[in-house]
Formats: C-alpha cells, structure tokens, sequence
C-alpha cells in the first residue's frame, strides 16, 4: 500500500517544490557542466607537449581560382612546415600550381578528387593556429585536431588551471557539496500529511525518507542533463570563448556525447538509483532524516565528481591518445603510424561517400530520364494522332480550315515540347556520362588511395622491429661474421653467463690478458664511474663490444684492433688489483659466476664485455648509469 | 506512565513555549489538557510523542527518558503511543480497512493478524459498514472513530488525542469521548487535550490546564468550573 501511495507523495513533493527544486538544481548543474566542460576544453588544450596540428582542407564545390592562388601563397610563403598525408609540401604545391595554370577553367576545381589534409608543424603554437585562422576564410578547415599543443604560449590564465587543475577540482567539488546540501536540506524539511501521520506511527525512516530521495533524484537527473546539454549547445552555438583561449576555439572540436558518454550517463543513473535504495532500505544506516540529509549530497557530489574525472581522463590524450579512447601506443614511431593510417582512412571514408552521392545522383538522373522518355512516348503518340487526323482532314476537302489550323499549332506546339524533352534527355545523358566519368575517376582514385594504404600498412608491418631475443642476436651475428670470427665469439658464448640487456648481449669475463673480441676501431674511451676503465670498439656492421672494468690502456680513440690484440697496456698491469672488481659483483646475478669460467686461466681479474647489436648508437647513458637492473637473466 | 519535570522549551521570540512544566500521570488514567490557544499544548504533545525536545526539564514517557532517546529508539516507542488528530488525517486514496491496518503494517504484522485485528476492532466500534468506504464517503464523525480504530490498532499503551472533537457536532463528540474514556478501563492511558469543557463535565476526570507555558492548575474532575 506504502509504494501505492509513494507516487502521490513524489508527485506532492514536485507540486509543492518541484519548480524551485528544478530551478536551483539548474543553476547548480549549469555552474558544474560550464566547468566541466570548459575544462575537458581545457585539458584536451592542455595536456599536450609539441607544436604540431592537424587539419583537414576541404575544397568547397564554389572554390574559386582566388581561393586557390591564396593557398598557394600562402602555403609556399609560410615558413611552418606543412605535410600532407600523402603528398609532400612540393607535391601539394605542384597539384595546386597546375590548378591555377588551368587559365579560368574553374570547372577543373570540382575536378578535385579529394578533400586534402594537412599537418601544420610551428615551432610557436600561436603561428600555427595564426595560419590555420588565415587559411579558415579561403577554404574550409575541418576536423582539426590537436595532438599536442602547448600550455605555457597561450596564457598564464591557462596555465595557472593546468597547473591548479587539483585546486580547482577541490574547488568544484565544495562548491557541488555545498550548493547540494542547500538544495536538499530546504527540498527535505517538507513535511506532507502522510509523512507527519507515518512518523506518528513509527513507520521505518526509510518509508519517510524515500520519496524525498526519489523526488531530488528526478529533480537533479533532470537538471543534470538539461543544463549540461544546454550548456555544451550554449558553447557551441556562441562559439563562447574560455578566457584567453579565444584564437583556438573555433578550432576546437565540438564536444559530443558519444555513446561510451551515455553509457557511462546511464551507468552513473542506476548506480545513483541503487545507492538511493540501499541508502533507503538499510535501516541501520539511514537512521534519520539528517542522516540522509548529508549522505545525499556526498554520493550525489561524489557522481558529479567521477563524471567529471571521467571528462578529464576522455580529454587526456596521454591516457587516450587521439581518437581512439581504446588505443594506447608504446612509442611515439607507433603513434604517427596510426595517426597516419587513421587519417588515409578518414580520407577513403571521405571518398566513399563522394562516391555515394554521385551513386545518388546518377541514379536520379536517370529516373529523370525514364520519365521524360516515358512523357516523349506519350507526345509522339499524341503527335502521330494529331498527325493523322491532321492528314484526314486534309484529304476530305470539307475539313475546316481553323481547325485545320489550329491542329496545326497544337502540332507545333507538341513538336517543339519534345525537341525540349529531347534536349533535356540529352542534358540528362550527358550530365550521367559526366558524373559516370567523374564517379570512375574516384573509385580509381579511391582504389589508389585503398593501395596506398595497403602498401603503407605492409611497410608498418615490415619495418616493425621483431622482438629481439638471444637467438635472434646470435643469428644476426652468425650471418654477419666470418666463420672464424663466429666460432671465437660462440666459444665465449658457450662457456658464459650471458645476460640479455635490451638488444646486447654481456658477460663477465675471467682471465688475463683482456683482449679484442674482433677486429675494429676504439670508438670511445672513458672512466666508467662503477667499473672504472671503459673501452667501445666499433666492429663495423652494426656491432660493437664495450670493455668495462679494464685495467690502464695504451689505446686511443680511433685506434685499430684486431681480433684477440690485449687492450691493455700490458700483462703485468692486468695483474694489478682494478678497484672496481669487487664492486663487478653487483652485475652478477649469479655468486658462483667464476666456477662457470673455470677453464679460463686462474686470475684474481674479471672485466665485463657487453656486445651489442644496433642500428642506433650505443646506449652510453646506459652504460655510464651505475649498476643496471633492468637486465634480463636469459 | 508519562513524567514532566521542570520542561522548558523556547522557540525564537521573546516568550516560553513551555516553562517549568511538571506533572505525572498513571497508568489508565484519563487527563484531559485544557488551554487557550497558543497556550502549549501542541508543543507539550510534540515533546511528547518525541517529535520535539525538551530544552531543559526531564521527560519520561513509558519509562523511555525522550531527553536521551535517540530517533531509532523512538520508533518503537511511537508504536506503543496511539495518536488522534482533529483533522482525522486519514489517506483518503485508501478505504477504512487499509486505514485502519496501517500501524500494523509498520509494524510487520502478518496478513492474517491483520485482518483478525481490524475485524476485531471494527466490530466492537461498530464500523463494520464503513469497512470498504473511503475517507471521502464518511461524515466527520465517522472519520473520527475511524481515526481512533487507527490509534487503537497497535493496542497501544498511551492514546494522545489532539482537539478530537473541535470540528464535530455534540452528539457525535459525545461518542468519541465516550470511546475515549472507556479504553481507561482497559487500562490505556488517555490524553485529551480538548476545549470542550461540556465533555469534562460528562465524562470526568483529572484536568491539566496551561497557560501562556505555565501549568496553572491541576484540577479534579469535580473541580473543572469555568469556561477557556
């Protein structure tokens, strides 16, 4: 009987605060959603580190020669790098100079067979976004799309809420806990009939509270969507400028409610909604209404607070990276890669739906031309009647000579009706054949595009390094050595713990004197802070072998070695006690590491050797960190 | 039964709503509070039945001290006190048997016990014809014997009826104060707060008056002359 009459007490709660309810839950949603979404502008502005912006150039179907020699100044006299996806700087020029040198054929425009993108590389922001703003009158400017920009040029206002984004959301979050607690403190003190006559009876707090949470929980969703969709239209409308953000907000992205945001709305909605009933039905813990009162606005405030988290992660690019919330990349090499492949594709969707319309277009010019052969059939009948007629009428010599004249202009009349139908079905063939022709040349284009593409993806795939493993090294080395050489190197390999640092191989070695592993130049020679005397020897083909822990050698950079020549000073040296040997122990993984190395000569001496396969350089900084750990025992 | 001890209660303004209000009243006693208006009943009841408190004084009803009762234990307590209203506040998109039942469901009565209540009660009121009318289909006499069978469903220890009769004819306050004093007998006890002194008269018992805050007389039946 009690959820019988829960309608009623809702609905008497609504007619006798529902507006004001409304109202101020408005106000309060509006302030929040202004905020929210500012800052999800904000953050999509913010978290960003380099110059670089994306932006697509559509060629409007009305582009004028103007338009085009515009861009053509403008585009070579720009000293910002621009990149196209698929045409270089010179290529784009090339394209838009033949335009131009079509003499007035400005027909040749709508010839273009793609809507061109660009990337638009400044070492200032502010002049990318200049350029973009000067180009925006000319052609239209699209989807642009900022992977990276930076906070520090546009404004200490900016930077200040990148800075204090923690301050501000505190901020925020009072501001929501305070306004709530206003709000529901004055929606909760209604006291209905019913509910005074329940509390007389000792009815469960729950049963009083319960049609107050339902009647604020409609209330606030209601608002909560209202202001925040009324909001995003208001920005979006007005084009509303977020304080010195003013040269950047046009370009910035309309902000969408995509469906992941509605899932995430309708999530937070039943969560609310089973809150609200736990809170309701757990007696023990909603003891009295003031209870509720101040538990309300915190789970209400900790939902405004988790959506707007959820804004901030969707607007951090770190944490999803472009356009694709789900795509996380491992390197930056990855990254463009994608960015490169997703804008081909954007460029192929945006061909096929060319394609689309001309599908449409030619398919409603030919249902012109069925009805206007269908309408020809019907005049020439009507013709060939009056014809007759016409023709009877003038073998009987009774015939009356108006209306011998008047058929006579109905036949005229008829005549020059089809020559216009005929002229418009031969407007309507040609106009087929055009866009027929034009229709052919994108889908080739189209295929061209789809190959590209391919191509590109199968260089992605080829040029992906594979992983580097022992094996694979030791192959690499094994085709890249002579025999002899080889088997030196596999000797070692044989009887050594090898450890695997990203694309090298080390071990430790025990024995006197140090010598070249194989024939090749010192590159680099140093005191190693942990290890103490360190020597890089270049073995060409990419190889090198590092010495580290040596005793003093007489070696200089660019110096030759040879395979098995002492690198150091002499014998007798080796045998001087290296400071840093004790201290070697650290890189061993393994303590009993010199019972291993038992066939090599007894010496108190150990060095370590790290050979390394690369097409970079070595990586020094590694080498000079003291002790690394990121080794991997294989 | 229900214990005041030097209560005092100040709303903002100037003057006491209550002021050192003591008094005792037994168990199946009937004690009838009179006062003009504005005088303090309805904040005594409120303190009363617990939905007010006390700002100083002591307060003990059925032996629960409402001073240091915290809400979860009144509850319980609010289902031993029957309460009657002058405007009979009875749901009126429900009949008289849900009216009638609806202490019971709060107190998580089985269907069956609730029905063998209500009928029991509703049979010795004589309210058996009301049983599936609705509050809109009822005099206000009617409504208010409904409202008592309310009250009384719980068999509740204390009944505090609030001006029961201010809105109905003599013949029909008759049987309510009849109704009234007769659950004395069964060992309720009674709290009338009334200004129908024609009722004392008929049905007499021990008379609290109030005024201005101030308990200022305690009356026996006998003694209750005058006019408020």
């Amino acid at each position: 009987m009690y959820w019988h009459h829960l309608t009623r007490e809702v609905g008497y709660l609504f007619k006798k605060q529902g507006l004001i309810a409304l109202f101020l839950s408005s106000v309060l949603y509006s302030f929040i959603s202004f905020f929210i979404i500012a800052n999800g502008h904000l953050q999509v502005t913010l978290n960003s580190n380099s110059q670089k912006i994306n932006a697509s150039v559509i060629f409007k179907q009305d582009q004028t020669l103007d338009d085009v020699q515009f861009l053509i100044n403008k585009i070579s006299n720009s000293p910002l790098l621009i990149q196209s996806t698929l045409f270089t700087k010179q290529e784009w020029l090339k394209g838009l100079s033949s335009l131009n040198d079509l003499n007035g054929n400005e027909d040749m425009l709508n010839q273009l067979p793609f809507s061109a993108s660009f990337e638009v590389l400044a070492t200032d922001f502010s002049k990318a976004v200049s350029f973009l703003n000067e180009l925006s009158g000319r052609v239209e400017i699209d989807d642009v799309i900022y992977p990276h920009s930076t906070y520090s040029k546009i404004s200490q206002f900016a930077f200040f809420l990148n800075q204090s984004s923690l301050v501000m959301q505190l901020f925020l979050y009072l501001s929501v806990l305070g306004l709530l607690t206003l709000v529901i403190s004055s929606t909760i003190k209604i006291n209905t009939p019913t509910i005074a006559l329940f509390k007389t009876m000792g009815a469960p707090s729950f049963l009083i509270i319960l049609p107050h949470l339902i009647f604020v929980f409609i209330v606030h969703t209601i608002s909560f969507f209202v202001s925040f969709l009324a909001i995003n239209k208001f920005i979006n409308l007005t084009n509303f400028h977020l304080g010195e953000l003013d040269q950047i907000s046009q370009f910035i992205p309309p902000l969408e409610l995509p469906s992941s945001q509605i899932i995430f709305a309708a999530w937070a909605a039943l969560l609310t909604l089973i809150i609200f009933l736990t809170l309701g039905l757990s007696f023990k813990l909603v003891r009295n209404i003031n209870l509720a009162k101040y538990l309300f606005p915190l789970v209400a405030s900790a939902l405004v607070f988790s959506n707007q988290m959820a804004y901030a992660n969707k607007a951090n690019p770190q944490a999803y990276p472009q356009t694709n919330p789900n795509k996380t990349f491992s390197t930056p090499y990855e990254l463009e890669l994608y960015n490169r492949t997703q804008k081909i594709r954007n460029e192929i969707n945006l061909i096929k739906n060319y394609l689309n319309i001309h599908k449409s277009q030619i398919s409603e010019l030919s249902e012109q031309t069925v009805l206007y052969k269908k309408s020809m059939v019907q005049l020439i009948i009507k013709l060939n009647k009056i014809k007759l007629e016409l023709k009877n009428s003038l073998l009987s010599d009774h015939g009356d000579q108006n209306k011998h004249s008047t058929q006579s202009k109905y036949h005229d009349l008829l005549l020059g009706h089809l020559s216009h139908q005929l002229k418009k079905v031969s407007t309507n063939k040609d106009k087929i054949n055009t866009l027929s022709l034009e229709h052919d040349k994108r889908k080739a284009y189209l295929l061209k595009i789809e190959q590209n593409l391919s191509d590109e993806l199968h260089e992605i795939v080829k040029h992906t390094p594979p992983p580097v493993t022992r094996a694979s090294l030791i192959e690499k080395l094994k085709a890249s050595l002579t025999p002899q050489e080889f088997n030196r190197f596999s000797e070692q390999l044989k009887s050594l713990k090898l450890h695997l640092l990203k694309d090298s191989l080390s071990w430790q070695v025990k024995g006197l004197p140090p010598q070249a592993l194989l024939s090749g130049h010192v590159t680099e020679k140093f005191t190693h802070p942990y290890f103490g005397q360190t020597l890089v020897v270049n073995h060409d083909n990419n190889f090198y072998s590092v010495y580290l822990g040596l005793p003093p050698s007489a070696l200089k950079i660019s110096d030759p070695v040879t395979t098995g020549m002492p690198l150091t000073t002499s014998a007798l040296d080796s045998t001087t006690t290296n400071p840093s040997a004790a201290n070697s122990a650290p890189m061993s993984d393994n303590p009993n590491s010199s019972s291993s190395a038992a066939a090599a000569p007894p010496s108190s001496y150990y060095y370590w050797v790290q050979f390394f396969y690369n097409q970079r350089q070595i990586p020094l900084n590694l080498l000079l960190s003291k002790g690394s750990t990121n080794e991997k025992i294989l | 039964m229900i214990k005041l001890a030097h209560v005092y209660k100040t709303y903002p303004g100037p003057t006491h709503a209550l002021a050192n209000v003591t008094f005792d009243i037994a168990q199946a006693e009937l004690v009838y509070l009179i006062g003009p208006s504005g005088a303090g009943k309805t904040t005594l009841f409120n303190i009363i039945n617990g939905f007010d408190r006390a700002d100083s004084g002591h307060v003990e009803v059925l032996n629960h001290n409402m001073s240091l009762s915290s809400p979860s234990k009144l509850l319980p307590l609010r289902k031993k006190i029957g309460v009657i209203f002058q405007d009979f506040r009875l749901l009126e998109h429900v009949n008289v048997y849900n009216n009638i039942c609806l202490p019971l469901i709060f107190s998580s009565f089985s269907k069956v016990e609730i029905s063998n209540r209500v009928e029991n009660l509703i049979h010795s009121l004589k309210l058996d014809p009301l049983i599936d009318k609705y509050p809109n289909q009822l005099s206000g006499g009617e409504k208010q014997r409904i409202a008592i069978a309310r009250a009384l469903i719980n068999n509740p220890a204390l009944v505090i009826a609030d001006e029961p009769t201010g809105s109905l004819d003599p013949q029909t306050s008759e049987l309510i104060f009849a109704i009234l004093s007769s659950l004395q007998s069964k060992g309720t006890t009674v709290l009338i707060s009334t200004h129908n002194l024609e009722m004392i008269k008929k049905f007499p018992s021990r008379v609290i008056t109030i005024s201005g805050g101030h308990v200022t007389q305690h009356q026996k039946e006998t003694e209750c002359t005058g006019t408020i």
